[in-house]
């Protein structure tokens, strides 16, 4: 708040050299404070745009904001001036107003507009000018509700916050909701949240009017643990009911929008107060169905500069002679958590107090809460020796990092993956034997997640400082990346044990029966891969070659394998086999280079011999079949007529002179000594029966 | 009509639709081609094949069975051989069910199940951990059904119609979970008279006795180099493959160890690739993998520090993400190691170490430790 008075008061200097003395001074030339007021609105005005203002009146609220400040400045000169050890500081400093919200004023601003969406319904007063804008937006991006709201609540009734602890979340629903002028019920983690009985409070919060004249909102903290997910229920069947009566509304009764409050008792409940949720987690698995109704707002942590002015502005107000430098690193020690922070200083304090000459600045680091740092650093500082440092220290250190370190697995993993990378004396690999049996040592531990309840992890964080004593070195400064990813070395396994399946379920039942995916993988594809491609170009004898192809062609059959074209990165269409096995197959460096240039053409030659065996297949079959059709039709005329033609056409004749409208019913009316005959002809085009049409009479004629 | 000729695309669609239909299931690989249907067809273990002979004479009173041999050394060609004779031809006759399966978490399972008339077969490594749910309803469901066999309705000795029973086959029965097994136990005595099971593993050490005492075990021994050398003599003959000299197919069985797919497979990959024609100088195929880790035994003995041991580490990953399991590679290094060093003393290590690292693998799920592990060890020792 200091922060944005102070240039304001800069700026308005220019109107005379003496007015930044006092309210009420009077200058040389004596012109009176009011002048020096006016300008400074005018400023304020500027950065806060009118259609920013959300309906509060900001310049007033920077007006009480400054003068209850300047009050607690005078107060806390009494009161504060000596540590209370009655009062956490973290509750003490909490921020009260909006403009003591430290972090991105932007999500503090998103949640206070969404706040303010409410106010129509809520406290009947018209949102200024903004409410336009606001439609527009839900018309934007709000296509799953097209209508308007009638009762102009904001389109997600649900506001979501998330963000790692300690940056004010909690805070920032309280300070914003009071500002706006409701009361808070706030349900959190230690309340009973289970079933029917949170059902009751929140039904009771939100639908039932309370005592004094505030507007009720509800603040839900903390709903991102497993257990939460009948709670979660709760909210997502409050809002299902809200939408079926919002619905029923909007397209029942237009006029009813004024007694929108009045018609709670429909199917559906009304959704009339706002509800805001608080997770560190946004994608816990508890919150899956709640998302989608939620306007989710993410925190971020606070930017060092503005957690430092907030810093040191509660040095200031405590007393508290911490300079700059330990400011800081008190801050990136917490990474953003304010709250942390707070606390480490009261901590401080205390100390202070009593011996105020024994913080120095090396000793910070012990007296912070213990904080994580990130498991690659602490790969890289496992390899380093540092020369001036007693190895003891060093030893005992790094391992209060890892132990600290949650993810334990990661470093061993870190360790792994970098320790052939840096510089190590040793004999004939004794070392990474040793490390051998570390890593033994920590896979069996690690076992006892799934056997003992991971009783045993705890002995993980040996392994590092195995690592440490054996491959730590003077020499090792700069920062390792080992060279193999696991992430993707276990992509590709998925990858190629996914081709191997599905290789395996093209395969017939009858081959199938015969082997099982390891040896199908082991085998089977391996020399498969040899036996499908194998060199034309150096067979002489045809003989051989069509023995060679056919054979080709029946392992290719009897796997179900197909051809494909795989655009491929240099070359532009290379024919390639689907399901592609080679992927599996293939791991000679020699070999791949080999396939990759061979291959195509080879395959090429397959496909078309193949091609040509089907075509040559069929046109043997479809002439045998023509010469089955042939004697069949034969076999019919030797009863009636001797040329079948002649007999087709005899037969057209005379439905001819019968006309066409008798021919319809020919079949019941037809009372001549001839028989009814009704003529079936079946057409194919191409060569399965894929194609059929109905073909008229003259069509074949013509 | 049109043409379907002008374009690649089209031939290559049209290509594929047609490709089953065009070929009938008549053409396969060889090692399926000449696969032994009947019991009379079998060729190696003659023993075998007689005491397989003496249970289809009487089929009513056949056992279970539990075969268990060597991968590729013909369990389930005997297996279903012996089906066959019983059945008769229509157990090749084979479709696939897929059934589902509720756990008690309330998870859905699908299973594909292979079946004929006459029996179906089961595969736990399909199932994961579910296994016991799937043997207990599967085969209840199985157990409880009356099998009335009508076409042997003449038989005298039942009167009418004659019960039969069904034949549930359980590959891979040594990766079954003690839960199921104990499962399947009870199912065995309770139910024998509707249904019999033939189970196939590689090992019986993870067996449970009570399974074992309720099975007829029947070894499925490798064939020798001899016999495999026979069975490829005698394909060659029937695919016309011009084998200059016999040694080179002895070469092939003996590097095959018995596997009979192996050989089979290889001696057709190398007919194909030398124009139909075996010479004793024709290079012997093996799959890339095997090559790989011939390749890395060969560098661990050759060049032993730090950077070859990476070089080995980035080789170990990419046969891991190729499928190859892990005891699978320890096991080809040790002996590609072993037929790779003369001294004693470092061999009697290598297998020393082989298997106190592939103890390692199994007690463990970090593969890639523990391969890289062994190769360090073996580095160590080779140096001295």
């Amino acid at each position: 708040m200091e922060g944005r008075l102070e240039p304001l008061i800069g700026d308005s200097m220019l109107f005379g050299p003496m007015e930044d003395q006092g309210l009420s001074f009077v200058n040389k030339s004596g012109e009176t404070v009011h002048l020096r007021r006016k300008p400074a609105r005018a400023l304020m005005d500027l950065n806060w745009k009118h259609d920013e203002s959300y309906g509060i009146d900001i310049n007033q609220l920077l007006q009480r904001c400054e003068d209850s400040s300047n009050a607690a400045i005078q107060s806390s000169g009494a009161s504060r001036s000596k540590h209370s050890p009655s009062q956490l500081w973290t509750e003490k400093w909490k921020p009260h107003t909006f403009f003591d919200l430290v972090g991105n004023e932007k999500t503090n601003r998103r949640v206070l507009k969404w706040l303010r969406q409410w106010s129509p319904l809520v406290f009947g007063q018209e949102l200024p000018k903004k409410a336009p804008s606001v439609r527009d937006k839900v018309g934007a991006d709000g296509a799953n509700y097209d209508f308007d709201d009638p009762l102009q609540r904001p389109q997600k009734r649900i506001l979501l916050l998330n963000g790692p602890p300690g940056i004010g979340k909690t805070s920032v629903a309280h300070v914003v909701a009071k500002q706006a002028g409701f009361s808070v019920i706030e349900i959190n983690a230690s309340d009973e949240r289970a079933g029917p009985h949170v059902k009751d409070r929140i039904h009771n919060a939100l639908f039932n009017h309370t005592f004094d004249d505030r507007p009720v909102c509800l603040i839900a903290d903390e709903i991102d643990g497993s257990i939460e997910t009948g709670f979660v229920k709760v909210l997502i069947d409050i809002v299902n009911s809200d939408y079926r009566a919002t619905q029923r509304l909007a397209s029942g009764a237009s006029s009813a929008v004024q007694r929108g409050k009045r018609k709670q008792r429909s199917p559906g409940k009304v959704l009339t107060r706002p509800i805001i949720t608080i997770c560190n987690n946004v994608y816990a698995s508890a919150l899956e169905k709640l998302r989608p109704h939620c306007e989710i707002v993410t925190f971020r942590r606070p930017a060092e500069s503005a957690l430092l002015e907030r810093l040191s502005h509660v040095c200031r107000k405590e007393k508290l002679q911490l300079d700059k430098k330990r400011l800081k690193e008190l801050s990136e020690l917490s990474q953003g958590d304010l709250r942390s922070c707070l606390n480490n200083m009261q901590f401080m304090a205390s100390l202070h107090a009593e011996a105020p000459e024994s913080t120095d600045t090396a000793k910070i680091s012990d007296q912070i809460k213990d904080m994580t740092v990130s498991w690659y650093k602490i790969c890289n500082q496992v390899f380093r020796r540092n020369p001036h440092e007693d190895a003891k220290v060093q030893f005992g250190r790094l391992l209060r990092d890892i132990e600290i370190n949650s993810n334990s697995q990661r470093i061993v993993q870190g360790c792994f993956s970098m320790f052939p990378e840096v510089k190590f004396s040793d004999h004939s690999l004794q070392k990474p034997s040793a490390a051998a049996d570390w890593l033994y040592f920590n896979d069996l531990m690690f076992k006892s997640l799934f056997e003992h309840n991971g009783d045993l992890l705890r002995y993980n964080s040996v392994v590092p400082m195995a690592f440490f004593h054996l491959f730590s070195d003077i020499a090792n400064k700069d920062d390792v990346r080992g060279k193999v990813n696991e992430f993707d070395h276990r992509e590709d396994l998925r990858n190629n044990e996914s081709i191997v399946l599905s290789t395996f379920r093209r395969a017939p039942p009858t081959l199938k029966i015969f082997m099982n995916k390891s040896s199908l993988a082991l085998e089977v594809l391996p020399l498969l891969d040899y036996i499908i491609v194998p060199d034309f170009s150096k067979i002489r004898n045809n003989q051989t070659k069509t023995t060679v192809l056919s054979n080709i062609v029946a392992a290719l059959s009897s796997f179900d394998l197909t051809f494909s074209e795989r655009v491929d990165t240099d070359l532009p269409r290379v024919t390639c086999i689907e399901p592609p096995f080679d992927k599996v197959t293939l791991m000679d460096e020699k070999r791949v280079k080999e396939v990759f240039t061979k291959r195509p053409a080879i395959l090429n030659v397959v496909l078309a011999k193949a091609q040509e065996s089907k075509v040559r297949k069929r046109t043997i079959e479809q002439a045998r079949a023509d010469k089955l059709d042939l004697e069949s039709v034969r076999k019919k005329h030797k009863t009636s007529s001797s040329k079948p033609v002649d007999y087709f056409k005899s037969q057209y004749a005379n439905v001819q002179t019968k006309g066409s409208e008798k021919f319809k019913d020919s079949g019941s009316v037809e009372g001549d000594s001839r028989e009814p005959v009704k003529i079936w002809v079946k057409y194919k085009e191409g060569f399965s029966d894929a194609v059929r049409k109905d073909v008229t009479w003259n069509s074949l004629w013509e | 009509m049109t043409s379907i000729f002008y374009k690649d695309e089209v031939l290559l669609r049209e290509f594929n639709t047609n490709w089953k239909a065009q070929l009938t299931g008549k053409m396969s690989l060889w090692v399926d081609k000449y696969r032994p249907k009947s019991l009379d067809a079998l060729t190696h273990t003659p023993r075998l094949t007689h005491l397989l002979k003496s249970l289809s004479v009487e089929p009513r009173d056949l056992p279970h069975l539990l075969f268990y041999g060597p991968n590729g050394a013909g369990k389930k060609t005997r297996c279903m051989a012996l089906l066959q004779s019983i059945f008769g031809s229509g157990v090749y006759k084979l479709k696939i069910d897929v059934r589902q399966f509720t756990t008690p978490s309330n998870r859905k399972l699908e299973l594909n199940v292979v079946s004929s008339p006459y029996h179906l077969e089961i595969t736990p490594s399909d199932m994961g951990n579910n296994d016991r749910i799937v043997i207990q309803e599967l085969l209840k469901e199985v157990a409880q059904m009356e099998q009335v066999d009508f076409q042997t309705a003449s038989g005298a000795e039942t009167g009418g119609l004659a019960h039969r029973y069904k034949c549930v086959i359980i590959n891979e029965a040594d990766s079954l979970t003690r839960d199921a097994q104990a499962a399947l136990r009870r199912t065995m005595e309770k139910y024998s008279r509707n249904i019999r099971f033939i189970m196939l593993c590689e090992s019986m050490s993870s067996m449970i006795a009570p399974i074992k005492s309720r099975c007829l075990l029947v070894r499925t021994p490798a064939p020798t180099t001899q016999e495999t050398a026979d069975a490829l003599v005698k394909v060659g003959g029937q695919e016309k493959v011009t084998v200059e000299d016999e040694a080179i197919l002895n070469t092939i069985a003996e590097s095959c160890d018995g596997n009979l797919r192996k050989a089979l497979l290889t001696f057709e990959s190398m007919a194909l690739n030398n124009e139909m024609c075996l010479k004793s100088s024709t290079a012997l195929i093996r799959a890339d993998w095997v090559v790989v880790i011939l390749k890395m035994a060969n560098r661990i003995l050759k060049d032993r520090s730090v950077s070859s041991l990476v070089e080995c580490r980035a080789t170990l990953y990419d046969l891991l993400a190729h499928c190859i399991p892990a005891k699978v590679i320890i096991q080809e290094l040790a002996f590609a190691l072993l037929d790779a060093i003369h001294n004693d003393n470092h061999k009697i290590a290598v297998v020393q170490w082989a298997s106190v690292f592939d103890e390692r693998l199994r007690l463990g799920n970090k593969p890639i430790y523990h391969l890289e592990g062994f190769i360090a060890r073996v580095m160590c020792e080779v140096d001295g």
